[in-house]
Order: C-alpha cells, then structure tokens, then sequence
C-alpha cells in the first residue's frame, strides 16, 4: 500500500475532512489575495479550487466524494440568489437613475453572452448538448443549474463552466478595461457583474464599492433575463 | 441570523413552488428573489401594521455574510470544471475556448453599450438629477454590506 492510498482510506473514513478543507482553503486565498495586493491572478476563488484538486489528486479522492461531502456548501447556492434581493432593495434609487444604460447594456450583453457562446460552440463543432449547457454560463451559478435543467442541459458541466467563467471574466476584468480605456467604475462594475457574476463581482469590490454595487445589480438581471432569453435562443438556434 | 436564514428559505420555498406550478422557465431561486424585493418594496411604500413583519434589518444578519462569501460556495463546482478537463481532455479545450472567447467579447460588448448609453442619458438628461455622479447616490450601508464580500473580511479578518 502507498502513502497516498493509505491517507485516502482515512479520509474516506471522515466525512468532515473535505468540508473544512475547503474552508480553510478559502480563508488562507482570502488572506493570500489581500497580501498580494488583490492580483488579478491570486483570486481567491482559484487558489482555492487549485490547492483543493491537487488535494483531491495527492489523495486519490473522486469528485463525486468532494462533492457530497460538500453539500452542505453547495445547498447554499440558492438562498444565496434570493439573498440578492436585499443589495437589490437597498440600491433602487441608483439603479432608476441608470436605468437608461442599464437596460440597454442587459440586453445586449445578455443576447451577447448567449448568442456568442451558442454560435462559437457550432463553430468549434461541439455537440448540441454541450452548446446548451454552456449557453446559460453568464448567470449567476444557481440560476444557470436550473435553467440549463429546464432547458435539457448537463447541470454538472453548466456548472463548472459556469464558475470557469466567472474566473476568467474576473482575471481579465482589469486588462480588458484597461485596453478600452474605461474608467468609469459603473461601467466596470456592470459589466463585471453581467459576464462573470459572483467572482466578477467580488473583483469588482475590489475595485471600489460603486463598481462592486453594479456588478451586483447586473448579477441579479442578467439571472433573470438569462432565464427568459436560453431557451428562446437555444430553440431558435436548432439545438435540443 | 436564523431569523434571516428562515426567511431567505421560506421564500426560496414559496418560489421553488411558484415555478414549478407555473411550469416557469424562471428558476424558483429567481422567483424567490423577485418575491422577496416585490415584498420589500411593498413595505417600503404601504404603511400597513401586519407587513412590517419582514424588515431588511431581520435579513441582513444572514445575506451580509452569505454574499460577503459569495466566493465560497463556487469551489466545490469549481472544482468539477478541473474533473471535467481530465474527462474530456481534446474536448475541454475546445470548450475552455468558446466559452473564454465569448466572456471576453461578452466584456467588451457591455461595457461598450453601458458607456454609451450612459452618455447619451446623461446628455438628453435623461438621468435623474440627484445621480450626477453615482458615488452620491450609493446608500452606504448597502455598498459597505457587500464591500465586506470582494475583501472577505467576515472570514479572513
């Protein structure tokens, strides 16, 4: 018997293990990122998903075992959604004074999102099931898994692409702003929340708290317009 | 904080139900969400005894924190985006591709569209006078609730 496989059976053995390996994982990210001086890269979110899947190699552990014992997070995912309706409540007055550009921006940018992501996968020559999974990916994760349910998508897959975007979009965030010469923390901020969510968001708290409360605000339309627009989209586009 | 916990999951609940009776395209966590800020708003402007049940004060003991780790709760799938890699490791690729392609192009078409048009609003006065400069209209309460989010100070403190 190897080391490795020895350490497995003892965690297999301690359902608490992965659960507070994760925490921990996200409370030293927390802490690598702020020392970094919030780097693009050190984002504490994928600090914490490396050290964690090289955990899960070097001890031979399934995704599927992480994943259960990891439920108790993950059963989260929903409130979480229903929780944005109090940042929502709280910044109205903003949101009805740029109403104009905010709903011009949804629109677009979730046709956008969607729209790009459906055509690319054609291009690509990805299979339709793939193509509808991966065509709610710029809502926020909890919504994007019921809506690629709704819709016939993989949930597992929508998720993890789901996340897969919300990292790049909040790595790039910075870069791509940057090269269009925008400075406007509004316009940051929407659009880090409309095409990477939850981790856009935060990176865009970073930023500064106007960029961070529109990043909320896109979050939490782009939910909901996502859900009415994937399966207009998806039916349109031919795909099951 | 269970006080907003219950909540949050009552009108999870109440949402789950609607969408599923409706036979809505909208998951219940929206509908959840938009029932929750419909309430909010109500109480905010109707003056009745019997709503002043749910208050935001009762809500945020439970959401500051929940948002301000928002973070969290996407490792456990994030993770699963590494598995995937392995499975399909030619596909992976592709798909990594198409979906970092349209995130960028997603990026770049909405802050386009959100800086024009807020030029144009601005220009037609179309904005609300008390918004010139969107950092005076910003509540500060809300935006520090979820500045704690982006620096994980309830956790990394």
């Amino acid at each position: 018997m190897t080391g490795s496989t020895t350490l497995g059976a003892l965690l297999s053995i301690m359902p608490l293990f992965w659960l507070t390996a994760t925490v921990c994982a996200w409370i030293v990210a927390g802490r690598i990122a702020r020392a970094s001086g919030f780097h693009p890269l050190a984002n504490p979110v994928l600090i914490s998903i490396a050290a964690i899947a090289l955990l899960l190699t070097a001890t031979g552990t399934t995704f599927e075992k992480y994943s259960a014992d990891t439920q108790v997070i993950q059963v989260l995912i929903a409130p979480a959604v229903v929780a944005i309706a109090v940042p929502l409540f709280r910044n109205w007055q903003l949101v009805k004074a740029n109403a104009f550009p905010i709903v011009a921006a949804i629109m677009l940018g979730c046709v956008t999102a969607v729209l790009s992501v459906l055509a690319l996968s054609r291009a690509f020559g990805l299979p339709g099931r793939v193509a509808v999974s991966l065509a709610p990916k710029s809502a926020t994760a909890g919504a994007a898994m019921s809506i690629s349910h709704s819709v016939g998508g993989d949930v597992v897959m929508t998720a993890a692409f789901t996340v897969a975007t919300s990292i790049i979009g909040a790595v790039a965030l910075v870069s791509i702003m940057r090269l269009l010469r925008v400075r406007d923390e509004t316009t940051i901020g929407f659009s880090a929340g409309l095409c990477a969510h939850a981790v856009g968001t935060a990176r865009a708290f970073q930023i500064g708290p106007v960029a961070g409360t529109f990043a909320g605000i896109a979050l939490c339309l782009n939910a909901v317009l996502t859900a009415l627009i994937v399966p207009l989209l998806t039916r349109l586009f031919g795909v099951p | 904080m269970l006080t907003g916990f219950g909540l949050i999951l009552g009108f999870l609940l109440v949402g789950e139900a609607v969408s599923n009776l409706l036979h809505l395209f909208v998951p219940g966590s929206i509908v959840g969400l938009l029932l929750l800020f419909g309430w909010l708003q109500i109480r905010a402007h109707i003056d009745i005894k019997a709503m002043q049940a749910i208050d935001t004060a009762d809500l945020e003991p439970f959401t500051t924190p929940l948002l301000g780790n928002l973070g969290i709760l996407f490792v456990p799938p994030g993770v699963g985006v590494v598995g995937f890699l392995d499975l399909f490791v030619e596909r992976g690729a592709a798909i990594l591709c198409v979906v970092t392609a349209s995130t960028l192009l997603t990026m770049i078409v909405t802050a386009l569209v959100f800086q024009m048009s807020q030029r144009l609003a601005k220009r037609h006065g179309w904005m609300q006078p008390r918004a010139g400069g969107p950092a005076a209209a910003i509540p500060g309460r809300a935006a520090d609730a979820l500045v704690a989010s982006a620096e994980d100070r309830s956790l990394a403190k």
